[in-house]
């Protein structure tokens, strides 16, 4: 049978990553085939390479036995491979019809719409799908599911030979998703070939009919899904080598600092953690299981809606990151760019600003204070640069993180949580971020590291905890952390054998 | 007081140029290069360049314009505005701006000149009732887009129509006249020959500049307006910093009003329209962004003096006073596309 899409050899490269190396993949009609892998693997490159976001480097597409370079979206919608994104494409405030035929309405002689024959259309269209709905209402009426099956609704309107679904079931609950795999079956059997992005190992084994696994950039292999079982494909999944060096664990005194109990917010339910001071606490999970909301939550960025968080044996209340910050909590987000850093302004400035009070008199900045702590900083975290007055946008990412760590370091946080610290980060900032890390706790500070890489969050952690789906699955202490113990738990494929080796607090 | 004013502008970018015990990662090839680009970096320089030769220019062309009473004729007109742009400056640098500035003048000036003429209170009481009545206004203003989340532009336009109608409406468009005399002393005296007006625009100004650059409290509006995300992570109260410069901002226009209300010896309710755009054209011209995060109280008083030096200009010439709009929205045009030349420019380099 000639596969409806063949990429031969693909590789794409970004500055300073190999995203793509030499990946082949093909998918046949009538086939559900599931792209999975870790975070970064590259499956969301390969993805956005199909459906003509992102151009490969090298390599070859083959599209229904025809070599093409697919230009854009449109053009890969032309030759019939339709995508839906994560982020959906709709016009919630248009009616469900007016998204299902989104630029190809049935018209008249004139030009003008035929409404009536789009409403029916569109209820055939959702028949399909199980689905009836009012074609009329407006889209917003209906749930992040509907609003989902209609996209797909779409792409299959377009007379699309080929589906790409990214994480369709990330938003949706499990009766749609089963109403979903339905359809999507359906379609299978109809012909249509469906790639399936996702990294929900329960759905992909019920669904897919073969599963290709990518890992760094590289395809590791591809398996009918008849033949294999999801610890094999886990174990594809992460297999490899240790070969960064991280800095020796020798722990300070140890006592427990921060305790969450219960604690439930937008993104996360019911988790309860201990954190010990002289330790680096490494908390692991997929993107999306709850990690950076649990941490916005504790730093009072997001006040969490219940449970409890007590610090020093004194359950405290935060509902503002001043707050957080006077119980000596500190936080470097995830998103250094947007939450961390004011790009525009000095790298002095930057140092300066969670610790302004002790900078100054009683009305004035003490502009040598100023300038100790931003040369200081620059001394200690060997921020390269062309002196204190730089804007820290013409930083490299590796010394923009050492600003932002110099501007908590300056409060002598006795809790830090670290989110995504080297994310984009040489490798050479990268190790200097995990010593100073590691010197922290070795001075007696509590250390969370949140991370989506396993070798990281291996290598630096005396005590792993594992999120999935915004609640805590699991803490391993560093013995017990394998990588695939971790990863099992993570991704949500418990074995008994994963249970018994770490402390499973599945709820 | 202006060149005092800006010297210390430089303070912060020459730092890493003028201090001899710089560490081992900075570059100390260069310095001085380093340096002098750093001042002309620096846009109250560039504004003082300007009006410089903008003043070169006139006195050539107009035999009364280098004369001390044109000075002080051009001075006193913008004393006013002066303050004004305080309020319009702080507001800007945390990334917001206020539209009601203009109508909220009026009124204030309104009830400062009711208050004495109709209630009978003494002036001091007076001009009391019309600064918290401007500060009311700003702290609505601050309270609706900080807690409702309004945006700014809604939220002082709003307050723009409200202050207007209440001015308008209070007093069935008739001006309140027949003020005390030593309350008009506040908008006509002088003192050593320089007119009262002046004197309490340098006053304000001068302190306004120096808390900017130096102060803790204010040196937040930086961080708020650079990122406000970003500042509230770093435990700065976002919400009580903004509301703080709406109070100021609608404080200063009361202050201004009622000092325009003392030179005029009458409350006008129709006065002070349009005076808004002025204001923030100033403060954009003298270094402002809308963005927020850049710009100073002494850049944003250049930038009202160069376009106060303009409309002199176009006096002098015996331009009509209707052409005015066109040359200051020129200037406005041209020193922000300037900007944003320069800008790409350096970051391409």
């Amino acid at each position: 049978m000639e596969p409806l899409v063949w990429a031969k050899k693909i590789t794409k490269a970004f500055p300073g990553t190999l995203a793509l190396s030499e990946v082949d993949f093909e998918l046949l009609p009538g086939e559900i085939h599931a792209l999975v892998g870790e975070n970064g693997a590259g499956k969301s490159t390969l993805m956005h390479i199909l459906a003509g976001v992102y151009q490969a480097d090298r390599g070859e597409l083959i599209v229904e036995g025809r070599p093409v370079t697919l230009r854009d979206p449109n053009h890969a919608q032309q030759l019939g491979i339709s995508t839906v994104f994560q982020e959906l494409a709709l016009s919630t405030n248009m009616n469900v019809a007016e998204n299902v035929f989104t630029n190809s309405q049935p018209v008249n002689g004139r030009g003008m719409i035929r409404f009536e024959e789009m409403y029916r259309a569109t209820e055939e269209a959702l028949k399909i799908f199980g689905l009836e709905i009012n074609p009329r209402a407006p889209l917003r009426r209906y749930s992040v599911a509907v609003q989902q099956i209609v996209e797909i609704a779409r792409a299959i309107q377009r007379r699309a030979k080929v589906l790409i679904l990214d994480e369709p079931t990330s938003a949706i609950g499990e009766r749609e998703t089963e109403q979903l795999m339905k359809a999507l079956r359906m379609l299978r059997d109809q012909g249509v070939g469906i790639i399936y992005v996702s990294h929900k190992l329960d759905e992909v084994f019920a669904l897919a009919d073969r599963i290709t696994v990518l890992k760094d950039g590289q395809r590791v292999g591809t398996v009918p899904t008849a033949e294999t079982n999801q610890e094999a494909v886990v174990r594809m999944m992460v297999g490899r080598e240790l070969d960064q060096m991280f800095p020796p664990r020798d722990g300070g005194r140890e006592e427990t600092v921060l305790e969450i109990r219960n604690l439930s917010g937008p993104g996360y339910s019911n988790v309860s953690l201990n954190v010990t001071s002289g330790k680096v606490l490494g908390l692991f999970g997929l993107t999306g299981a709850g990690r950076t909301e649990l941490a916005r939550g504790v730093f009072g960025i997001e006040p969490c809606t219940s449970g409890e968080i007590i610090i020093r044996g004194r359950p405290v209340r935060i509902t503002a990151p001043r707050q957080a910050m006077k119980e000596g909590l500190a936080y470097i987000p995830e998103d250094r760019k947007e939450d961390g850093l004011f790009l525009e302004m000095s790298l002095q400035d930057n140092v300066a600003a969670a610790c302004l009070k002790a900078l100054s008199g009683l009305i004035f900045l003490i502009p040598s204070r100023l300038d100790n702590l931003a040369r200081e900083a620059i001394r200690k975290l060997r921020i390269k640069s062309k002196g204190t007055g730089q804007n820290v946008s013409g930083l490299s990412g590796g010394n923009q993180q050492k600003v932002l760590f110099a501007k908590w370091l300056a409060r002598n946080p006795k809790i830090l949580i670290a989110d995504e610290p080297t994310r984009g980060v040489d490798v050479g900032a990268k190790a200097e971020i995990h010593s100073l890390l590691r010197e922290l706790a070795n001075q007696g500070a509590a250390v969370v590291m949140i991370s989506s890489e396993l070798p990281e969050v291996l290598g630096m952690s005396d005590r792993v905890a594992v999120m999935r789906e915004g609640r805590l699955v699991a803490t391993f202490d560093c013995e017990a952390a394998t990588e695939e113990n971790v990863a099992t738990c993570a991704l949500g494929a418990i074995s008994a054998e994963a249970a018994s080796a770490g402390e499973i607090n599945n709820g | 007081m202006v060149k005092g004013a800006s010297g210390e502008g430089q303070d912060n970018p020459a730092q890493s140029g003028s201090n001899p015990t710089v560490p081992g990662q900075e570059i100390p090839a260069g310095r001085f290069k380093e340096t002098t680009r750093s001042v002309l970096r620096i846009r109250e320089m560039a504004m003082i360049l300007l009006i410089l030769l903008t003043c070169a220019i006139m006195s050539i062309f107009s035999p009364y314009f280098l004369s001390l009473s044109n000075f002080i004729a051009i001075a006193r007109g913008f004393s006013m505005e002066g303050l004004v742009v305080v309020g319009m400056a702080l507001l800007l640098i945390s990334g917001n701006f206020d539209l009601s500035v203009g109508s909220v003048m009026a009124l204030s000036g309104i009830i400062s000149a009711w208050l004495m003429v109709k209630v009978g209170l003494p002036p001091a009481l007076g001009i009391l009732g019309g600064l918290a009545l401007g500060s009311a206004a700003g702290a609505i203003n601050g309270l609706v887009v900080t807690r409702i989340k309004v945006n700014p532009l809604i939220a002082t336009l709003g307050m723009m129509s409200i202050a207007r109608g209440c001015a308008l409406g209070f007093t069935s468009g008739h001006p309140v006249i027949g003020v005390p005399m030593s309350f008009a002393w506040l908008g006509q005296g002088s003192l050593a020959g320089v007119p009262l007006p002046i004197l309490i625009m340098i006053f304000i100004v001068l302190i306004s500049d120096i808390l900017m650059r130096r102060s803790r409290a204010l040196r937040q509006l930086y961080y708020v307006g650079g990122s406000e995300k970003a500042a509230k992570l770093s435990g700065i109260n976002v919400d009580r910093v903004v509301f703080l410069a709406f109070v100021a901002s609608g404080f200063f226009a009361a202050l201004a009003g009622i000092i325009s209300t003392a030179r005029l010896t009458s409350g006008v309710p129709t006065a002070f329209v349009s005076v808004e755009l002025r204001i923030i054209a100033a403060c954009v011209i003298g270094g402002a962004s809308l963005n927020g995060g850049e710009g100073t109280v002494a850049g944003a008083l250049l930038g009202l003096i160069f376009m106060a030096l303009v409309t002199n200009a176009l006096t002098l010439f015996g331009v009509s006073i209707y052409w005015e709009g066109v040359v200051t929205g020129t200037i406005l045009t041209l020193a922000v596309s300037l900007d944003m030349i320069s800008r790409r420019r350096l970051r391409t380099a």
